[in-house]
């Protein structure tokens, strides 16, 4: 049966009708109905139900504030729950009722959510298209100001000129400086704008107030405004028998309205009459328990409340942050007063609901009250009221006033409970809109990554960045892919691309004291064209991350920090320079992808380099270990470090990065004869470790010192200070029996993070002593290794520990943690 | 739904770059306002921070802008660094709205007008703007996120 009438209407348009779908079955609309105006003309009544307790439940209000009226929305968008009271009626829209709780698809029918983000910039945002809201944007672009108004609604009526106007567009929560959230939405178009407004208004109106009574929960039981608002703007009169219960004079205004709209008011009800005894024979029963502002936003930025006799409720105290302001009915004003009337007194309370959504009622607050609960925060938790996706709009000012009442205290004793964003249900599709997928974190990638995509090689994330991992050829598996690179470098030559190591220039009269200052070792005694390895500490002591710093002069260093850190220890360089010593006259810039880094290693690497083409003398007498030599290779300006992370003799070569493919294809072609190999990350992990290298982050984790790693001798003796220097004295840092780094010779492969025990049977939990940090098949040694952290491990070498596993226990031998060449013969080839 | 990012919205320019620090009164070109361009020599002097600054010039020009800032600034605390490979340049035609989908600044063109520049963020990726004229925003990223920076210009014009 229509419930349509020819009075009101003014936001429909009466020649456009529309289809929609409800709950399986179709339905007519009009242009600019909302689906909850749209199903109340369709006299659906009693089309949902609550989500614990299963009562039937029906529209109860004309907006953001529903409890009941919740639907999931499947075309022509997605959203998982939604009041029906906000969904603007499109045709071809398909809805559910929802009993609260919303419902992912499964994975394969995941509907595409695919949300724009915008930033925009305002001196005024004003929430809130009412009168106020409108009178306050109208009055900001007089003044100049470039004003961005919203309101959650569909429609604004009388928009004012010279203002960005959003309808459909809900402020989801305000942060500091007038940073707010906006969520737009429209059958077309799915936007999260990101407000940066000098001045947020907010003119988020009043919700009239519910009372508690038996059977207040039942479908045709509605606020009186919202009855108004149907027949006003959508020509729907929600019941014909009417009866009308109110504690203030607007209830008797929105009876007006229903009147008008041809309902019969066959019984107005004052406090002091139970209104449950007339829902018998009315098929509509108005319901006005007085007007709350609205302040949810204000609240969630710590504003404050104060109480108001006459409205018989809270408005905003104006202490809140000086840019955030309060105006219209929801700072109170024009709202008309209210008797305090929350509860119709009765013996039995289990029908007198409070929290509809939650299926919570007068009761359930009294049997928290009687446990011994006194505060209106934990009334909340133990009852779960204005926890439901309505945040309580209906329920929070009337569950904190019956408390007030039940516990004898004023009603002014306790205000509602907090409010934190967002304020309505946000998908996280929609939170990250274009920043997932491939665009969820960076992907980086180095000037010889289109090579090693040619190459088919095997990419590994390291950070941001792609590395390649190894180099499969003729259709090789990952282990004989990287042992066939680790012989070709111990054998003959490989190459790595080892350009995503991060690289600071150092440079000022005072870069030697600085550097002195953030590593453990002195690097001001370091001579001009040599090169050392550092550690930096933590302030906790603990080893930070490790590199090298090259001197090119007297007051210029070029460091290098491992691939992970880079942007972690220039930060850490700009914080000590900006905060502490501020006197120091010192520059960092950071030049990692300024250079190109190709790592040539292995016994002929001399001899490639050679072949590639250069005015550097590479006599191992001339240009020694841990030095640099500027010049000239394959026609390229470039500068070459002797350092080596394989052991083998080794040449990191820098270029401009511009180049650097260019340099890569000179060193595979003139390397070709010696047997170059292209190598990845795995292989360098191997050859590493078999030469007891540590990587800061694998073999450490924040808990380590250098000594734990038997590098004590990084760390120098002097009176002079360095970052973290004080902690290496504390009691901890100086344990006997603090786990020490060690290698390990299983009796066949460990899996990393093995932990260790001293008995391979015995009672379980047993002591655990240790774990395997890094663990790989050395092909050079033909036998699986180990690095592992193993309490007081620098005594027991020789003993053996065991790793209990899933499919059986391992035994390892300690050993110290050098595998090959112990005495450093193969560096200089 | 847009489409992906045209060719000619997008053109990468070739440019030498010189990362200066130093004090500002030992500078030998005008200093210019915070988040500013000047010009010197018909290079682009951009304003990175309080003392920090980076000189934009035509394509393999950094070797003699470097030779000249370090000649002016001898004898003084100063960093003159070549960064021309370090960041890549974009000329973005009339895309400050694409921007405007993964950067917090206020980029409205009654602010954000020809000769100011920014340091900031565009999605994940740190980036620097100067806005060379009314229609064109040349865009500096590090190379290694260059890819990212075009395939984020284009999921965000594809939603807009």
């Amino acid at each position: 049966m229509s419930r349509r009438v020819d009075a009101g209407g003014s936001w429909i348009d009466r020649s456009k009708p529309l289809t929609f779908r409800f709950d399986g079955e179709e339905y007519e609309g009009f242009e600019g109905d909302t689906l909850a105006s749209a199903l109340l003309a369709n006299g659906i009544i009693a089309g949902f139900t609550s989500p614990l307790l299963d009562r039937p439940r029906g529209v109860m209000t004309a907006g953001p504030e529903e409890p009941n009226a919740f639907v999931e929305i499947s075309e022509p968008w997605f959203d998982a729950i939604v009041a029906a009271t906000m969904v603007e009626l499109v045709d071809g829209l398909v809805a559910d009722p929802r009993a609260g709780v919303g419902r992912l698809p499964d994975a394969g029918e995941m509907p595409s959510v695919d949300a724009a983000h915008r930033h925009v910039h305002v001196e005024t945002l004003v929430v809130g298209g009412g009168l106020a809201g409108r009178r306050a944007a109208a009055a900001a672009a007089k003044r100049g100001d470039r004003v961005m108004l919203v309101d959650e609604r569909h429609r604004i009526d009388r928009p004012p000129d010279g203002v960005t106007v959003l309808p459909r567009t809900t402020a989801l929560g305000v942060y500091d400086d007038g940073y707010v959230v906006a969520h737009e939405r429209s059958a077309t178009l799915e936007r999260l704008w990101h407000v940066r407004a000098t001045r947020v208004v907010l003119a988020t109106g009043a919700q009239e107030r519910f009372v508690a009574f038996a059977g207040n929960d039942r479908p045709g039981v509605m606020l009186a405004s919202a009855a108004a608002t149907y027949v006003e703007r959508f020509g729907v009169l929600p019941g014909h028998r009417v009866a009308i219960f109110t504690t203030n004079d607007s209830g008797l205004e929105s009876a007006d309205a229903v009147r008008a709209g041809g309902a019969d008011i066959v019984h107005t009800i004052g406090v002091g009459e139970d209104p449950s005894a007339a829902i018998e024979g009315v098929d509509l029963l108005l319901v006005s328990g007085g007007w709350n502002p609205n302040l949810t936003l204000w609240r969630s930025m710590g504003g404050g409340l104060r109480y108001s006799r006459r409205l018989a409720t809270y408005r905003p105290d104006n202490v809140g942050p000086p840019w955030l302001e309060v105006v219209g009915s929801a700072d109170g004003d024009g709202l008309p007063g209210s008797q305090a009337h929350w509860l119709e007194p009765a013996d039995d309370y289990s029908e007198h609901f409070v929290d509809l959504q939650r299926d919570q009622t007068v009761a359930d607050i009294a049997q928290a009250l009687d446990a011994g609960l006194v505060s209106v925060e934990h009334v909340k938790r133990a009852t779960y009221i204005g926890t439901a996706i309505d945040q309580g709009r209906t329920s929070g000012v009337l569950a904190a006033a019956i408390v007030n009442q039940l516990l004898g205290t004023g009603p002014d004793a306790q205000g509602p409970s907090g409010a934190r964003p967002p304020t309505v249900p946000i998908s996280y599709a929609t939170i990250a809109g274009p920043d997932r997928g491939d665009l969820l974190d960076p992907i980086r990638r180095t000037r010889i990554h289109p090579w090693h995509e040619e190459q088919d090689a095997v990419f590994e994330d390291v950070g941001q960045w792609k590395r390649p991992r190894y180099f499969p050829r003729d259709g090789e598996d990952m282990d004989p892919a990287v042992a066939r690179e680790c012989l070709a470098i111990r054998n003959d030559a490989g190459v790595l691309d080892a350009s995503t190591l991060g690289k600071i220039d150092v440079v000022g009269p005072d870069a030697a004291a600085f550097l002195d200052r953030m590593y453990t070792n002195r690097m001001s005694t370091l001579p001009v064209g040599s090169i050392r390895y550092g550690f930096m500490l933590g302030l906790d002591g603990m080893v930070a991350d490790d590199g090298v710093a090259m001197r090119l002069g007297d007051d210029h260093f070029l460091v290098t920090t491992t691939t992970g850190n880079a942007a972690m220890v220039l930060d850490r360089f700009e914080e000590w320079l900006q905060t502490e010593w501020p006197g120091l006259r010192v520059y960092c810039t950071s030049v990692t992808e300024q250079w190109t880094d190709v790592a040539v290693a292995g016994p002929k690497a001399r001899e490639v380099i050679a072949a590639v083409g250069t005015d550097i003398d590479l006599a191992a007498e001339t240009f020694p270990f841990m030095t640099f030599r500027d010049g000239e290779m394959a026609g390229m300006p470039v500068r070459v470090a002797r350092v080596s992370f394989t052991g083998e003799l080794s040449y990191e070569i820098l270029v401009d990065g511009r180049r650097g493919l260019e340099l890569w294809k000179a060193v595979m072609s003139a390397g070709a004869p010696s047997g170059i190999t292209a190598y990845g990350t795995e292989a360098m992990h191997v050859l590493r470790a078999e030469k007891g290298f540590v990587i800061v982050g694998q073999d450490t984790d924040g808990t380590v010192t250098p000594d734990d790693l038997g590098m004590g001798w990084i760390v120098r003796k002097d009176d002079s200070d360095f970052i973290g220097r004080r902690s290496l004295r504390r009691a901890d840092a100086l344990r006997d029996d603090r786990k020490q780094l060690v290698g390990l010779l299983p009796n066949e492969l460990l899996p990393e993070g093995a932990q260790l025990v001293e008995e391979d049977t015995g009672p379980i939990p047993m002591p655990m002593f240790g774990h395997v940090t890094s663990s790989y098949a050395s092909r050079t040694l033909d036998r699986p290794i180990a690095l592992a952290m193993v309490e007081r491990g620098r005594s027991r070498h020789g003993e053996t520990l065991y790793a209990p596993l899933p499919g059986g226990t391992i035994t390892a031998e300690i050993v110290p943690p050098v595998f090959y060449d112990p005495d450093g013969t193969r560096r200089d080839g | 739904m847009g489409p992906d990012v045209t060719a000619e919205q997008l053109v990468a320019a070739e440019l030498a770059q010189i990362g200066v620090r130093a004090d500002p009164a030992v500078l030998p070109f005008e200093q210019p306002q915070p988040n500013t361009v000047t010009t010197w020599k018909g290079r682009d002097v951009l304003w990175l921070g309080p003392d920090e600054w980076l000189v934009v010039g035509e394509a393999d020009s950094e070797g003699s802008i470097e030779r000249e800032l370090q000649d002016a600034l001898a004898g003084q605390p100063h960093s003159v660094v070549d960064v021309s490979a370090n960041r890549i340049a974009f000329d973005l035609a009339d895309s400050l709205d694409l921007l405007a989908s993964g950067c917090g600044l206020d980029l409205d063109p009654s602010r954000w007008v020809p000769g100011m520049c920014a340091q900031s963020l565009f999605g994940g990726a740190q980036v620097i703007l100067h806005q060379l004229d009314e229609r064109t925003t040349r865009v500096f990223v590090r190379p290694s996120f260059a890819d990212y920076f075009i395939d984020r210009l284009g999921a965000a014009n594809r939603l807009i």
